[in-house]
């Protein structure tokens, strides 16, 4: 019994009848991690004595009253644990380690979850490869020299090569959904507010949303239960208590109505991957469903749109590390020198690039030519949205335009890289609820991924949907 | 031109600490001289990951300053992100509202030697407070951020103010109106109220603005003053040599009397405003409105005018008493109970605010309640002590909080009004001093002073002494 | 394409030094991600503003909790200096 590959409903059948214990889990994960992890570079820290002491503990609780009762995660490293380093894969936060939790840190440690370590990723989120690490690479599971996708390219990778059922990500463009994709798992971002950013090391505050990455949509939505929800220490969690994601779960697509963007052609999308989505439309509709044809937003303003907010947003956001109070600070006899120096050397080149950027929009005389703006075309495109989902349930759409790509071939055109958020991206700006569903291997052997999209709390008839795809699709099991 | 034939312009920013229970931001509890950073928490300090959640409180505050000023409560306002790197501000954002502030288009009436004058307040609007920075010339800085996320409200006038004196007027009338609402404590020195000046010239009869300077770190009246009339010498000086004005910022340095130049205009800042997204519009409903308005007390021109006509004050003395709320309170209570109301305010004015002065205390901690108070000015108006034996009596109470009458008991003080008992005194004296009895008959009347003092000095300051006087009139004859 | 002056200005603002060679390499790149976001004012967006951020329901506010102060050795362990209790940063220095 190989209980790292377990799914998180597997597990807990296995935790209620008293076959298995926490510690064997653990156990499990952290073989799978130290046998694995070497080549794969997904996780930044892994604490083996504490999670196992921590598993012990679990042992005299009963897992009935708690929801996710010894199952292990990881956690991206931009979320705040007590007590172990959370940096944020930068060179600027080295070593630095938070006095606090992260809202959905304690709300996983409530249900009863094990935190087994934090996982690599883009510097600050800000990538699309996971290349942007200050410490490590990290390998797609399915082909070492290929790029797991990013930001969370460690998160996807980490349950991709079933070192964890589950891990958690962030996603601000797509950085949850885009590496879920590229390495064969279930990625879920949840409507903006739906689940707390206290914690979260923030990257752009109107669009970061954490998410789960799990191997099933049922694991998503069991996550989900436990994370979402109102937190006094984040104004801008939705107040409605969120319901029950896993009840839409069983009940098929009859009757649903589901948004195919008509202009798709004009990307340079995947040959395979146009067959896959040709192939799912017609099995939604034998499946009840009823496939509409739409105009998508703007996608090229809304990539631009984003570019522009995420990256205003960070260069305020990232002002707070400047060698005063936490971590990194470069020697210097002056204070501006400490400021030059400590941000000059702590930031990697894509996040020095995405504050100069955000700077420059924010600046006296560009601010109504690009902020400004960027901010109608988002209303624009949420206005958009709206329109698209009073007559549709759902929309569907690749994640990405193709399979993951060589390590190390985008790292130099930060305009291609973007690009590859073409289709993730709306919903970050919308603030909607999206999820990417693996859906089969390239002929190479890499996977590919078809998101749906759903209207703003609409996260049960997402999963509905997400779990007639993976259905559909039968990617795990075959 | 002449020095005549400028008019002076002046505007105030004045911020005022608020005396919430909390911070603005997060939970910590505010307290002046407290142990360096001791006083601060994940969000105050700009921990990575902490997000601001507002505090009700401070928004009634600031509602009750703008109801109290007749502003325009805005139905939604916005706070925005000012940025700017200094060690004080840990975020390296001050979260403050920029084009949507609380309270819009108020005034201020003032007294000033010259009559009445009303300034008007451009707007009122929330923001946090920064941290305190020590410099030792030419040595490091040391950082403390307990202050730091401290509400401030800043309440921005129109240049309407033509004069120092007029700048210091306002002040104190924006001081006295705070203390009223019991929503900051306006002490300059320890800066929980803090005013920058920005001034100036223009000729007498023009309507546009000159260029204007500001300065900063006023922090007593005395310093306003002469800060002002130092910079329109200055500004004066400039002109009237043919240069111009160039926008500077200066500090008033205490210690030497000048302003030291700060800052010039071609270094200032680009803040970059924008809305902050951690934070969603602020909502203000007319209930909330409503209630606020209930909360707001008389305040003080209202009060001084009540204290004209249902007391028949002077306006010097309603002016006096309603300088302080409390005074004013105090004073009120000494007049309901004795009925009357000059009496009172003369004992409030002179006796009970000459023993705060001596004191050093606030009326809150004076020992003595005002209806003790009533009672010794009833027995000195019944005639039952003498105005001196008050004064000895009230400075007993003072001592011991007792109540009047005890005291007078105790001290052996009421007066001897018993005719008999008195004559039977004056018998006395006039035998033993036949000398000045002679005198006294031979037309050297003031020697009456003389034998009411022995009368006075016999009973030991008990005896009436207008009824003293009469017997020895009667007995001397002459 | 950004001037020399331009980026120098930006980075001041941002207070990130670039050395010579990334100054080179960051005019060409950012000049071109300008040249890629400016497309959005070429989006006819009559009708939309900017200011009203819409969110379905209304935002709430703290109702004053119990303190959540650290420690102070919590706070100033992580510093890159400390000094009796403050954090301590290079001098400040005035450049005229």
């Amino acid at each position: 019994m190989e209980l790292n590959k377990k799914s998180i409903s597997e597990l807990k059948e296995l935790y209620s009848n008293g076959s298995v214990k926490p510690s064997e889990v653990v156990r499990a994960c952290l073989d799978a991690i130290s046998n694995k992890d070497t080549e794969i570079g997904a996780f930044l820290e892994v604490m083996p004595e504490d999670v196992l002491r921590r598993a012990r503990e679990l042992e005299k609780e009963s897992p009935e009253e708690m929801p996710l009762y010894g199952i292990p995660i990881a956690v991206k490293d931009n979320i705040c644990t007590i007590g172990s380093r959370t940096t944020c894969a930068s060179k600027i936060l080295e070593g630095y380690v938070p006095p606090y939790n992260a809202t959905v840190v304690e709300r996983l440690l409530d249900a009863g979850a094990i935190i087994i370590g934090k996982t690599n990723m883009d510097e600050f989120a800000m990538g699309s490869s996971t290349e942007n690490s200050a410490y490590q690479i990290t390998k797609n599971p399915w082909n070492m020299e290929f790029a797991p996708g990013g930001s969370s390219g460690g998160s996807a990778a980490a349950v991709a090569a079933s070192m964890v059922p589950v891990a958690l990500g962030s996603d601000t463009g797509g950085s949850i959904r885009q590496p879920a994709s590229l390495c064969g798992v279930v990625g879920l971002k949840g409507t903006y507010g739906r689940v707390s950013r206290y914690g979260l090391v923030a990257f752009a505050s109107s669009l970061d949303q954490i998410g789960p990455i799990t191997r099933t949509v049922d694991d998503s939505a069991i996550v989900m239960n436990v994370i979402s929800g109102r937190d006094p220490f984040d104004a801008t969690t939705i107040p409605d208590e969120p319901g029950d994601f896993r009840a839409g779960l069983g009940r098929g697509v009859e009757q649903l109505k589901i948004a195919v963007p008509v202009d798709l052609e004009r990307w340079d999308i995947d040959a395979e991957l146009k067959d896959i989505l040709k192939d799912t439309i017609e099995k939604l509709e034998e499946a009840g469903a009823k496939i509409e044809p739409v105009n998508f937003p703007d996608m090229d303003a809304s990539i631009a749109c984003y570019y522009v907010i995420a990256n205003a947003e960070a260069s305020s956001n990232l002002a707070r590390y400047d060698g005063v109070k936490y971590a990194f600070r470069a020697e210097a006899e002056t204070l501006d020198e400490m400021y030059e120096r400590t941000r000059g050397e702590g930031f990697g080149d894509e996040v020095k690039r995405r504050i100069l950027l955000g700077t420059y929009v924010l600046s006296a005389g560009y601010y109504d030519a690009y902020y400004n703006k960027a901010q109608q075309v988002r209303a624009m495109i949420c206005s958009r949205f709206e329109a698209i989902f009073s007559a549709n349930d759902l929309v569907m759409l690749p994640t990405v335009p193709g399979p993951s790509f060589r390590l190390g071939e985008r790292i130099d055109n930060p305009i291609e890289m973007y690009l590859s958020d073409i289709f993730t991206t709306p919903a970050n700006i919308a603030g909607i609820p999206a999820i990417s569903v693996p859906a089969g291997l390239t002929r190479k052997g890499l996977p590919l991924g078809i998101q749906l999209m759903a209207g703003y709390t609409q996260e049960e008839k997402l999963l509905q949907g997400a779990a007639m795809l993976e259905k559909i699709y039968k990617f795990n099991k075959g | 031109m002449n020095s005549k034939n400028y008019e002076t312009v002046i505007g105030l920013e004045v911020h005022a600490q608020l005396l919430t229970e909390t911070k603005i931001f997060c939970s910590c509890k505010p307290e002046f001289g407290a142990d360096p950073n001791t006083r601060v928490c994940p969000v105050c300090i700009g921990l990575p990951g902490a997000l601001p959640v507002l505090n009700r409180e401070s928004v009634t505050m600031a509602i009750m300053m703008g109801l109290a000023l007749e502003c325009d409560i805005a139905a939604v306002s916005e706070f925005s992100r000012k940025n700017y790197f200094y060690p004080d501000c840990p975020k390296n954002y001050q979260i403050s509202m920029y084009d949507k502030p609380l309270c819009k288009n108020g005034f201020v009436e003032i007294e000033t030697d010259a009559g009445p004058r009303t300034i008007r307040v451009e707007r009122i609007h929330l923001e946090d407070d920064a941290g305190k920075m020590s410099h030792e010339a030419g040595k490091d800085s040391l950082v403390d951020f307990n202050r730091c996320g401290v509400p401030l409200i800043e309440i921005v006038s129109r240049p309407d103010i033509r004069t120092g004196h007029e700048a210091v007027k306002y002040l104190m009338r924006v001081q006295q109106i705070l203390r009223y609402l019991g929503i900051c404590d306006g002490n300059l020195e320890e800066g929980s109220m803090r005013c920058d000046v920005n001034i100036s010239l223009r000729p007498a009869g023009s309507t546009e603005l000159g260029t204007k300077t500001e300065i900063k770190n006023l922090n007593s009246f005395k310093a306003i003053e002469k800060g002002v009339e130092f910079e329109v010498e200055r500004q004066r000086g400039v002109i009237e040599e043919g240069g111009r004005v160039k926008q500077v910022t200066n500090l008033w340095d205490a210690g030497s009397g000048r302003l030291v130049m700060m800052r010039s205009k071609e270094e200032a800042h680009d803040y970059r405003y924008f809305p902050e997204p951690d934070l969603l519009p602020l909502e203000v409903d007319e209930e909330w409105i409503a209630g606020v308005r209930d909360m707001i007390p008389e305040l003080p021109l209202e009060k001084e005018r009540r204290f004209r006509e249902e007391y028949l004050l002077s306006n010097y003395d309603s002016g006096v008493l309603c300088a302080e709320k409390s005074i004013a309170d105090y004073f009120e209570i000494v007049a309901e109970s004795t009925g009357l109301a000059k009496k009172s305010a003369n004992w409030v004015m002179r006796e009970i605010m000459g023993a705060l002065k001596n004191l050093g205390c606030a009326i809150k901690d004076f020992p003595v309640e005002p209806e003790k108070i009533a009672g010794l000015i009833v027995l000195v108006e019944d005639g039952i002590i003498s105005g001196s034996a008050g004064q000895d009596v009230f400075a007993e109470m003072i001592k011991s909080g007792a109540d009047p009458k005890e005291v007078v008991k105790e001290l052996g003080l009421e007066q001897i009004s018993d005719s008999n008992e008195l004559e039977d005194m004056v018998d006395g004296i006039i035998a033993a001093h036949p000398e000045e009895g002679e005198r006294y008959r031979e037309g050297k009347k003031n020697l009456l002073g003389f034998f009411v003092g022995q009368v006075m000095k016999e009973s030991r300051g008990k005896a009436n002494p207008e009824l003293a006087r009469n017997i020895f009139i009667k007995k001397l004859g002459g | 394409m950004l001037s020399d002056d331009e980026i120098k200005h930006i980075e001041k603002l941002a207070r990130i030094r670039l050395d010579g060679n990334a100054r080179e390499k960051f005019k060409g790149q950012l000049s071109d991600i300008i040249e890629f976001v400016r497309t959005l004012q070429k989006v006819d967006t009559t009708g939309f503003e900017s200011e009203t951020r819409k969110t379905p329901f209304k935002p709430f506010l703290r109702e004053g909790r119990d303190g959540g102060e650290l420690e102070r050795d919590k706070v100033l362990e992580q510093a890159p200096e400390n000094k009796n209790g403050f954090f301590k940063v290079p001098p400040v220095i005035d450049k005229d």
